[in-house]
C-alpha cells in the first residue's frame, strides 16, 4: 500500500475539508439532527467528588453549537474537572451529559473522541523524547499500514504546523521545544488532524506570547466558522471579549452565571467569580528607594545561538521586567544565570561580584531563586505532598541535624498556604491533587519561602486566577520593598507595564531595548519585539 | 445502603495501601497448610537467620532504587567484603577488620556512585563494571580460595541469640529501623524521594543532585558489607564466590515490597517484608522438597504476580 496516499487523505488540508463535514452541513442523518438540536453540549446537575473534595455540585452547562463559549472562575473552581468528565477521563458522580441531543456516559477517552470530543490539557501531554510528527501521530504510526513511513509522516505534520501558522521543524524532538511550542503541537495536533466537532482547550493562551495569542484567536474563529463547537478556558479576562460568544462563570464547583461578553465588563466578570467588586489589580509601584546598589549585573552573555552579548542590571528593591516573544531568550537568560545551562562567554554579578554558577545550587547560595516556566517538569514534584514541595527550597528552616521538624514545616506551609491563599485539602495531600492554578502557587510560594537576594520569575502567573494574581503582585511588590531585585519574564504585557519599574524587550536572544516609566507601553514593547530578520 | 458500600471500599482501600503486608500475611497461612514443619520454633529461627543477608541488602538497595538508579554490584561486594573480613581477622582483631569491612563495601559503593553522580554513566553500566571488579577483586585477594575465619567471637556472633531471637535478626532490625529512620525523618530521606519523583525540578530547587546519588550508591556499599560480614560469620569462610546472582533476589525483593523501579516510590518496611516473602517462599520450598530447578520457576512466578498486584493496585488508587 502506498503509505504516502494513506498519510494524506484529506490533502493535508484538514481544516478546510472540515467544512463539508457535519455537523452543519452533514450528509447523512446527522445533519437534519444538528439543525435541530438546540446545543451541542448540555450539562444538567453533573457531581463530582475527590474523596471528601466536592470538585462539582450540580453544575449545568449549555453551549450552543458552533460558538466559542468561555469558561472563567478562580483556581480550583471546578472548570478542568467538569471538562475531563466530558472528554472521558474522569467518570461524573451524578448528572446527565448530552452531546448533541444524545445522553453519553463516558468510561474512557476513546468513547468521547468517537464522540467528535477533543481535549488540549492544561498540562501537556507530549511523549517528550519523541519527534513533533511522531506524537502528532502517535496513536496511529504506521496509518493503518504494518510500517511507518518516516517522509510522509514528517511531511504531513510540516504541513498541518505551516497551516497553522507555526515554523516547527516536525523531527524536532518534543523534548527540545518550549512549552509553548509544545502547545502548538498539541492544538495543532487535536485541530487537524482529529475531526473534532467539539474541541475544548483549557487554558492554551497561558503559555502563549500576545502575537501567537493573536494566530491561535485567528485559527478558533475560523473553526468556529466552519462549525466546531469550542469551549474555551481561561484565567486571561481581557481575550475572551475578543474571542468568546458566551462565557460561563465557575465559582466553588458551581456555574454560577452566564454572560454576554457584548453587553458586560471584565469588573462583571470578576465580581461573579470572585463574590465581590475588587480594585486595583496592580499595587502601587514600590518605590526603588535612594539605593542604587546593583544586586544582579550581566555582562555581554553569549550562550550559542540563543543568547547573543547580553548585557543588564538589576537593582536593590527594583521590578524589571524581561519582555519577547516565546523564543526570544528570555528562560534562556534566565536558566543561564540560574546556573542550569552553561554559558560561552560574558560574566554575572551577584552584589557586585562576579560568580561563576555552574549549577542552581550554586545560584541558591548566592541567593538567587527562579520560579521556572514549565510548572510541571520543572517546578513541582507531583506526586510529593504539598507542604514537601513548599519547603523543599528551604529545607535548612524545617529540620534541624538533619532531621525533619514537622512543626517547623507545619508552620511555613501554613504561612504560604495563607499568604497565596493556596486552596487545598490537606498540606499532606500530593500536589497533583491540586488543580493547575494552585499548583504554580505552590511553586511561586516554594521561592518565596527561600531567602535570598534577587528573584527571577519565568511567567509567574500562568494560570493563575486574577485574585491570586493580585495577591502575587503585591507579594512581588513588598519583596522588592524588602529590597530584593525581582525579575520578571512574561508574555502578558499588561503584567509587565502594572507591574515593572523598567523593562527589557528582547528579541531572538538578543535585547532590543529599554523601557522605563512612562516608556513602558504595549506599541513599544511590540515593535522591539517583532523579530528584524524573520527566519521562514 | 451507601453507608455499608462506602466502609467496604474504605477497607479495600486499606487492603490495597498496605498489599504488601496482605501478600505476606497471606503466605504464612498459606505455609502453615503447606507444611506442618513450617512453624516450628527450629525453622523459624532459621527462616530469620536466612532472611538476613537478604533484607539488609534490600533495603540499601532500596535507596538507589528510590533514585531511580539500580545496583548490581551488590552480590559481588558482599563477597569482597566477606573475604576482606575474613583476611583482616587475624591481624587487625574484630573491631579493626569490621572497619576495614566496611570501609571497602562503602568504597565501592562511593566509585560506582560517582560514576553515576559526577561522569553520568548509566546506573546499569557503572554497576555492572563495579559488579566485576569487585568480584575479581575477591577472587585475586583471596587467590580463588575460600578463607576460614579464625576467631571464637566473631563466630559466635553468628549463632547466638538474645532473649530466643537470633543476634542476626536483630542486626536486621536495627538496620530496618535506622533506614526507616533516614527515610521518614530526615532531609537526605526526603531529597531522595524527590531525586526519583522529579530530578530536573528538584534541580531547579537548588538541591545538589551528585551528593544525594553518590550518597544512596554508598548507603548501598555499607550495607552489602554488613551482609558480607554476616555472611562470614554465619559460614566461617570468606568465598570470593559467595553471593553469584544475589543482586536479582535483592532486586526482586525490594519491587515484591512494591517500589518502583522508575524511582519515587517504595518504602523500607515494605522491603524488608518483600525480602522476608522471598526467604519463606524459598524456605518453605525446601520443606516441600521441590526440587531447586523448580523454585526457581515458582519464585519467578510470585515476582510477576506481586509487582501485577501492585500496578492493578496503582490503576485502582489512580481512578
Ligand atoms: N485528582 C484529584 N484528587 C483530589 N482532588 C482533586 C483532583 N483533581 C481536582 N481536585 C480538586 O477539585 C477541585 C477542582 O479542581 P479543577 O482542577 O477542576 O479546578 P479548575 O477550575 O480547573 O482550576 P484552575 O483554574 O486552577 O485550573 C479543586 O479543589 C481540586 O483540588
Ligand atoms: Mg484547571
Amino acid at each position: 500500500m502506498p503509505a504516502d496516499g494513506a498519510l494524506a487523505p484529506r490533502d493535508g488540508r484538514p481544516a478546510e475539508s472540515r467544512g463539508q463535514r457535519p455537523p452543519d452541513s452533514g450528509t447523512e442523518g446527522g445533519a437534519g439532527r444538528a439543525e435541530t438540536v438546540e446545543y451541542a453540549v448540555d450539562v444538567a446537575r453533573v457531581s463530582k467528588a475527590f474523596g471528601g473534595v466536592q470538585a462539582l455540585k450540580d453544575v449545568t452547562l449549555r453551549v450552543a453549537p458552533g460558538t466559542i463559549h468561555a469558561l472563567v472562575g478562580e483556581n480550583g473552581a471546578g472548570k478542568s474537572t467538569l471538562m475531563n468528565v466530558l472528554a472521558g477521563i474522569l467518570r461524573k458522580d451524578s448528572g446527565s451529559v448530552r452531546i448533541f441531543g444524545d445522553e453519553v456516559t463516558f468510561g474512557k477517552p476513546q468513547e468521547s473522541q468517537r464522540a467528535g470530543i477533543a481535549i488540549i490539557h492544561q498540562e501537556l501531554a507530549l511523549a517528550q523524547d519523541l519527534s513533533v510528527a511522531e506524537n502528532m501521530f502517535l496513536g496511529n504510526l504506521g496509518q493503518g499500514g504494518l510500517f511507518v513511513n518516516w517522509r510522509a509522516l514528517n511531511r504531513r505534520a510540516g504541513e498541518a504546523l505551516r497551516q497553522f501558522g507555526f515554523d516547527i521543524a516536525p523531527t524536532t524532538r518534543v523534548g527540545d521545544l518550549s512549552v509553548a511550542y509544545q502547545q502548538i503541537v498539541e492544538i495543532t495536533t487535536a485541530l487537524v488532524l482529529h475531526d473534532c466537532r467539539i474541541l475544548i482547550m483549557d487554558e492554551p493562551s497561558a503559555v502563549l506570547a500576545d502575537p501567537e495569542i493573536d494566530v491561535l484567536f485567528a485559527n478558533l474563529k475560523q473553526l468556529r466558522d466552519q462549525g466546531v463547537t469550542i469551549i474555551y478556558i481561561s484565567h486571561r479576562l481581557e481575550e475572551l471579549f475578543r474571542i468568546a460568544d458566551a462565557i460561563t462563570v465557575f465559582k466553588d464547583g458551581q456555574t454560577v452565571t452566564d454572560l454576554d461578553p457584548k453587553t458586560c465588563t471584565e469588573d462583571d466578570i470578576i465580581a461573579n467569580m470572585v463574590g465581590r467588586r475588587m480594585g486595583a489589580l496592580f499595587p502601587p509601584k514600590p518605590d526603588p528607594g535612594a539605593t542604587s546598589d546593583v544586586v544582579l549585573r550581566v555582562d555581554h552573555l553569549t550562550r550559542g545561538r540563543v543568547l547573543h552579548d547580553v548585557s543588564l542590571t538589576l537593582h536593590r528593591g527594583e521590578i524589571l521586567g524581561l519582555a519577547g516573544l516565546v523564543g526570544s531568550g528570555r528562560s534562556e537568560l534566565a536558566r543561564c544565570i540560574f546556573g542550569i545551562d552553561r554559558v560561552d562567554s560574558g560574566t554575572i554579578e551577584i552584589d557586585g561580584v562576579a560568580r561563576r554558577i555552574g549549577r542552581p545550587a550554586h545560584a541558591m547560595r548566592f541567593g538567587i531563586g527562579l520560579v521556572p516556566e514549565d510548572r510541571k517538569r520543572q517546578g513541582g514534584i507531583l506526586p510529593m505532598t504539598i507542604s514537601e514541595n513548599l519547603t523543599l527550597t528551604n529545607l535548612r528552616e524545617v529540620s534541624r541535624f538533619g532531621l525533619c521538624n514537622a512543626a517547623a514545616e507545619r508552620r511555613v506551609a501554613e504561612r504560604s498556604k495563607d499568604s497565596l491563599r493556596i486552596r487545598l485539602g490537606a498540606l499532606c495531600d500530593p500536589l497533583s491533587s491540586l488543580s493547575g492554578g494552585n499548583q504554580q502557587k505552590v511553586v511561586v510560594a516554594k521561592w518565596l519561602n527561600a531567602a535570598g537576594t534577587v528573584l527571577i520569575l519565568d511567567e509567574p502567573t500562568r494560570g493563575v486566577d486574577v485574585g491570586a494574581k493580585m495577591e502575587l503582585y503585591a507579594i512581588v511588590a513588598d519583596l522588592a520593598r524588602q529590597g530584593y531585585g525581582i525579575l520578571v519574564i512574561s508574555s502578558e504585557m499588561m503584567e509587565l507595564i502594572g507591574l515593572c519599574h523598567r523593562v527589557y524587550v528582547m528579541s531572538e536572544g538578543e535585547i532590543t531595548g529599554e523601557l522605563s516609566g512612562g516608556d513602558i507601553c504595549e506599541e513599544t514593547i511590540m515593535r522591539l519585539s517583532i523579530p528584524k530578520r524573520r527566519k521562514h | 445502603m451507601p453507608g455499608l458500600k462506602m466502609k467496604s471500599s474504605a477497607l479495600l482501600r486499606l487492603a490495597l495501601s498496605q498489599s504488601t503486608l496482605v501478600f505476606f500475611v497471606v503466605m504464612l497461612i498459606a505455609a502453615y497448610f503447606l507444611s506442618d514443619r513450617f512453624f516450628t520454633p527450629d525453622n523459624v529461627t532459621n527462616i530469620l537467620r536466612q532472611s538476613v543477608p537478604l533484607g539488609v541488602v534490600s533495603i540499601g538497595l532500596l535507596y538507589v532504587i528510590l533514585t531511580g538508579g539500580i545496583d548490581l554490584s551488590v552480590g559481588s561486594v558482599m563477597a569482597l567484603v566477606s573475604v576482606v573480613v575474613a583476611l583482616t581477622l587475624p591481624d587487625l582483631g574484630l573491631t579493626g577488620a569490621i572497619i576495614v569491612s566496611l570501609a571497602v563495601g562503602t568504597c565501592a559503593g562511593l566509585v560506582s556512585g560517582s560514576l553515576v553522580a559526577y561522569f553520568g554513566i548509566a546506573p546499569f553500566i557503572a554497576t555492572l563494571a563495579i559488579m566485576t571488579i569487585a568480584r575479581g577483586v575477591a577472587l585475586i585477594v583471596s587467590r580463588g580460595q575460600p578463607i576460614f575465619v579464625d576467631n571464637d567471637t566473631f563466630m559466635s556472633f553468628g549463632s547466638s541469640s538474645f532473649l530466643g531471637v537470633p543476634s542476626l535478626f536483630l542486626v536486621l532490625i536495627g538496620v530496618t529501623l535506622l533506614a526507616a529512620l533516614l527515610y521518614r525523618q530526615t532531609v537526605f530521606g526526603r531529597l531522595v524521594i524527590a531525586v526519583g519523583s522529579n530530578e530536573v525540578a528538584t534541580r531547579f530547587a537548588g538541591i545538589n543532585i551528585p551528593t544525594i546519588k553518590v550518597a544512596v550508591y554508598a548507603l548501598s556499599g555499607f550495607t552489602c558489607a554488613i551482609a558480607g560480614i554476616i555472611s562470614a560469620t554465619r559460614t566461617g569462610v570468606g568465598s570470593p564466590i559467595l553471593a553469584i546472582g544475589f543482586e536479582l533476589d535483592a532486586i526482586a525483593a525490594v519491587v515484591v515490597g512494591g517500589a518502583s523501579l522508575a524511582g519515587g516510590r517504595g518504602t523500607v518496611i515494605n522491603t524488608l517484608i518483600g525480602a522476608l516473602i522471598l526467604s519463606i517462599i524459598s524456605n518453605l520450598m525446601n520443606l516441600m522438597d521441590i526440587p531447586g530447578y523448580h523454585q526457581q520457576v515458582v519464585k519467578g512466578v510470585i515476582i510477576v504476580l506481586a509487582v501485577l498486584m501492585e500496578s492493578a493496585k496503582r490503576r485502582l488508587i489512580d481512578r
